[in-house]
């Protein structure tokens, strides 16, 4: 009785999808023709594309169904590859001009050699008890070096969360009140929280804050696709890390040229925040 | 009216659906483990090896069902992976601008549930439980389900499918982190395939859908390519599995990160903020505008038809139309099972026609305070995840993750796969409607 139940659950499920009016205009909205258009429309403007004299359209439909082009791309190496496998079964992509392919090959591999050589980071660590301040300073450094044209990203990792988490993390909004316009968008935009323990455990984080330099091989860094080059551990201005690292590789200098040619702007701290440093000290 | 009526049934149904599924998990755990042993090829008695996605596509020989091996058939670290909060400030409202709330951008995923597909009727492959009743043998001589030898042959295979909505991490941390909104509600059936009468009879199909017969044109098919040039290449810069040699060591020639000894730290690195900005929501948008493909496995399927050739490429094309029916669906259900909860840009603004209007507010509605409703499948809001027969890492909805290999040599799993399926949510963390309703912030 119970499984009749679930299966006119799935079955009335199923026909009141259909019976709904809006749902269908829009599915019948969308079979329109200005659809199209507009899909033909947003490709254009994404690649330059022009299609025209298409004029077998049968033929052409049922080469749909007998090549399988999906399957014959997943063997492409590259999206060259993926292009010429294309061309030889698609005939809309053997009508584009060498101008045209070329553009498109370029548009693709520019997102793709986005990534080449891979992402640097500035890893963060920190718990409640370090000072805003602290943090926030950090982020402005960061957001100067990007100014001067330095790809260096960041990620803040946070050990832990306290009770009033709401309250703590509304309140870095009044530190932003502190800061000039022009430095508070370094801040906000190179504010990236995140909670994630494995960190801490895999560079051996046992206390904060802490500062790690890494190349991550993806946009989003994790503990196996990041290798560090460089770990300090205790308090300590992102000026002061490039420093002790140029020490070992002078082309770090650079880094701290910039940030000592650029004023820092440094809040004064409120007594609470002052009490804050010394319990952690 | 005829819709109300419809929607009460449904709230019955369901319930009763959601209080049955309560009391047979015990008895599927239980059956699960006692029947998922397994031998191997030469006939000896096989056991787990490792544990966790790590393990994902080496050998593996003891077919457990992913609800009785739950901790290692999923990969949880994609919670903290994804989960992130900015500084970004922004309210949500009330019915009156008085009554506001002020929250901080976040972005986070969670497993929402299985899709799973079987060649048995009513087998359940997440849980190894095979409903043997009258009903499912009816189902398998049934006239209306089965199609005749020639349709098969001519338009691929077909199997059943099943959704399976378990929020596990609401089910777990509930009320616990309150600056996280996981999904609510207990393990339900919002989808079975063996009731829905278009699953294998295409014609009741394209009745009910006719606009995805007309995406097979020559624009269709261009943008078949471009949707599966982007949906790889998100996946590899986001760092996920991919079958495709667009992995990212391939693709830039850089190298694998953690073991060059001449890699150099300094140069042509890249900055993510305009990554993030620019590519990334211009690849998913691509891959959202072009609805009725799913990335690189092609054109959503006509009803259960997929070409037959790869089980698990075979399962993603069926997961990509039963999101769309549970899309559709949960625009009118009380119970809503998927939505739209993140930026996901759509490329529909101009659109005019009867329709324009609902199809641009739902396109463009900001899900920043509140889920909503959005009938169509949306590619880039999900991640799927094998969890059975092998366990593999996860990847973009779409992306070739898995290929035929990953499944072969696998004793008994025949075309039994189950994916989980993880669902991201871009909110106001402290102000999002979390239970979708008007009043109250979490």
């Amino acid at each position: 009785m119970k499984l009749l139940k679930i299966g006119l659950a799935s079955l009335i499920l199923t026909i009141s999808v259909f019976a709904n009016d809006n749902n269908f205009k829009i599915r019948k909205a969308l079979s329109n023709n200005q659809y199209k258009e507009k899909v033909f429309s947003v490709m254009e403007e994404l690649k330059n594309i022009q299609i025209n004299n298409i004029n077998n359209l049968d033929t052409y439909k049922k080469r749909i169904y007998s090549e399988d082009i999906e399957k014959s791309l997943k063997k492409a190496n590259s999206p060259e590859e993926m292009l010429e496998i294309a061309e030889g079964i698609d005939p809309i992509a053997s009508e584009m001009t060498l101008s045209q392919k070329k553009d498109l090959i370029k548009k693709l591999r520019y997102i793709i050699n986005k990534n080449k050589g891979g992402f640097d980071y500035l890893l963060y660590f920190y718990s409640k008890s370090v000072p805003k301040l602290d943090v926030t300073n950090i982020l402005q450094e960061i957001g100067i070096l990007q100014h001067n044209g330095i790809n260096l990203n960041t990620k803040q990792y946070m050990i832990g969360y306290p009770k009033d988490y709401k309250d703590y993390m509304l309140s870095w909004r009044d530190k932003l009140n502190s800061y000039p316009i022009k430095q508070r968008k370094y801040v906000v935009n190179n504010f990236h929280m995140k909670l994630d323990p494995r960190f801490f455990e895999v560079y051996d984080i046992k206390e904060v804050p802490a500062m790690a330099l890494v190349k991550c091989k993806n946009a989003i860094p994790e503990p196996d696709s990041c290798r560090i080059y460089y770990l300090s551990r205790g308090l300590s201005s992102v000026e002061t890390f490039f420093d002790k690292i140029s020490k070992l590789d002078k082309r770090y200098y650079k880094y701290v040229k910039i940030l000592q040619a650029n004023d820092i702007y440094i809040p004064i701290k409120n007594e609470e925040e002052n009490n804050n440093e010394k319990d952690t000290n | 009216m005829f819709k109300n009526i419809l929607n009460i049934i449904l709230i019955i149904m369901v319930s009763s659906s959601l209080s049955f599924a309560e009391n047979t998990t015990t008895t599927n755990v239980n059956t699960g483990t006692s029947s998922a042993s397994t031998v191997d090829n030469s006939g000896n008695p096989t056991t787990t090896e490792g544990g966790g996605f790590n393990a994902s596509v080496q050998t593996k020989t003891k077919l457990q069902d992913p609800l009785s091996n739950l901790f290692e058939s999923t990969q949880w670290d994609l919670f903290l992976k994804e989960f992130e909060l900015n500084m970004k400030v922004g309210t949500c409202c009330n019915d009156n601008i008085l009554d506001c709330a002020i929250g901080l951008e976040a972005h986070m995923i969670e497993p929402l549930g299985y899709v799973e597909q079987t060649q048995k009727p009513m087998y359940f492959p997440f849980a190894n439980l095979t409903l043997a009743t009258s009903v499912s043998s009816i189902l398998k001589g049934d006239s209306l389900q089965n199609s005749s030898e020639d349709d098969t042959t001519s338009r691929g295979q077909t199997g059943d499918a099943h959704f399976l909505y378990v929020p596990i991490m609401g089910m777990i941390f509930k009320k616990k982190l309150n600056f996280v909104c996981f999904h609510k509600g207990n393990l339900a059936f919002p989808y079975l395939s063996e009731f829905d009468p278009t699953w294998k009879k295409d014609y009741y199909y394209m009745k009910m859908i006719p606009h995805m017969i007309e995406m097979f044109s020559p624009q269709g098919l261009l943008s078949s390519i471009f949707d599966c040039i982007a949906t790889e290449s998100a996946n590899a810069l986001l760092g996920y599995q991919s079958g495709s040699s667009l992995d990212m060591s391939q693709v830039s020639g850089a190298g694998e990160v953690g073991d060059s000894t001449d890699y150099d730290l300094i140069g042509d690195s890249n900055k993510v903020t305009d990554f993030e900005k620019s590519s990334l929501s211009k690849l998913n948008g691509i891959r959202d505008t072009f609805y009725f493909i799913n990335g690189c496995n092609g054109y959503a399927p006509i009803g259960g038809y997929a070409s037959g050739g790869d089980p698990i490429t075979d399962l993603q094309l069926r997961w990509y139309g039963i999101q769309g029916l549970m899309h559709a669906g949960s625009t009118l259900s009380p119970v809503p099972f998927l939505y739209k909860s993140t930026n996901a840009n759509f490329m529909f603004a101009g659109i005019s026609g009867e329709a324009t209007k609902e199809v641009k507010d739902m396109a463009i509605q900001d899900t920043m305070c509140k889920w909503s409703n959005f009938p169509l499948q949306i590619d880039s809001q999900y991640l799927l995840q094998l969890a059975y027969p092998t366990v593999g890492k996860a990847h973009e909805n779409g992306s070739t993750g898995v290929t035929v290999s990953t499944a072969k040599n696998i004793p008994g799993a025949a075309n039994s796969a189950v994916y989980v399926v993880w669902g991201r949510r871009d909110y106001y963390a402290f102000a999002y409607f979390c239970d979708g309703g008007k009043k109250g912030h979490k």
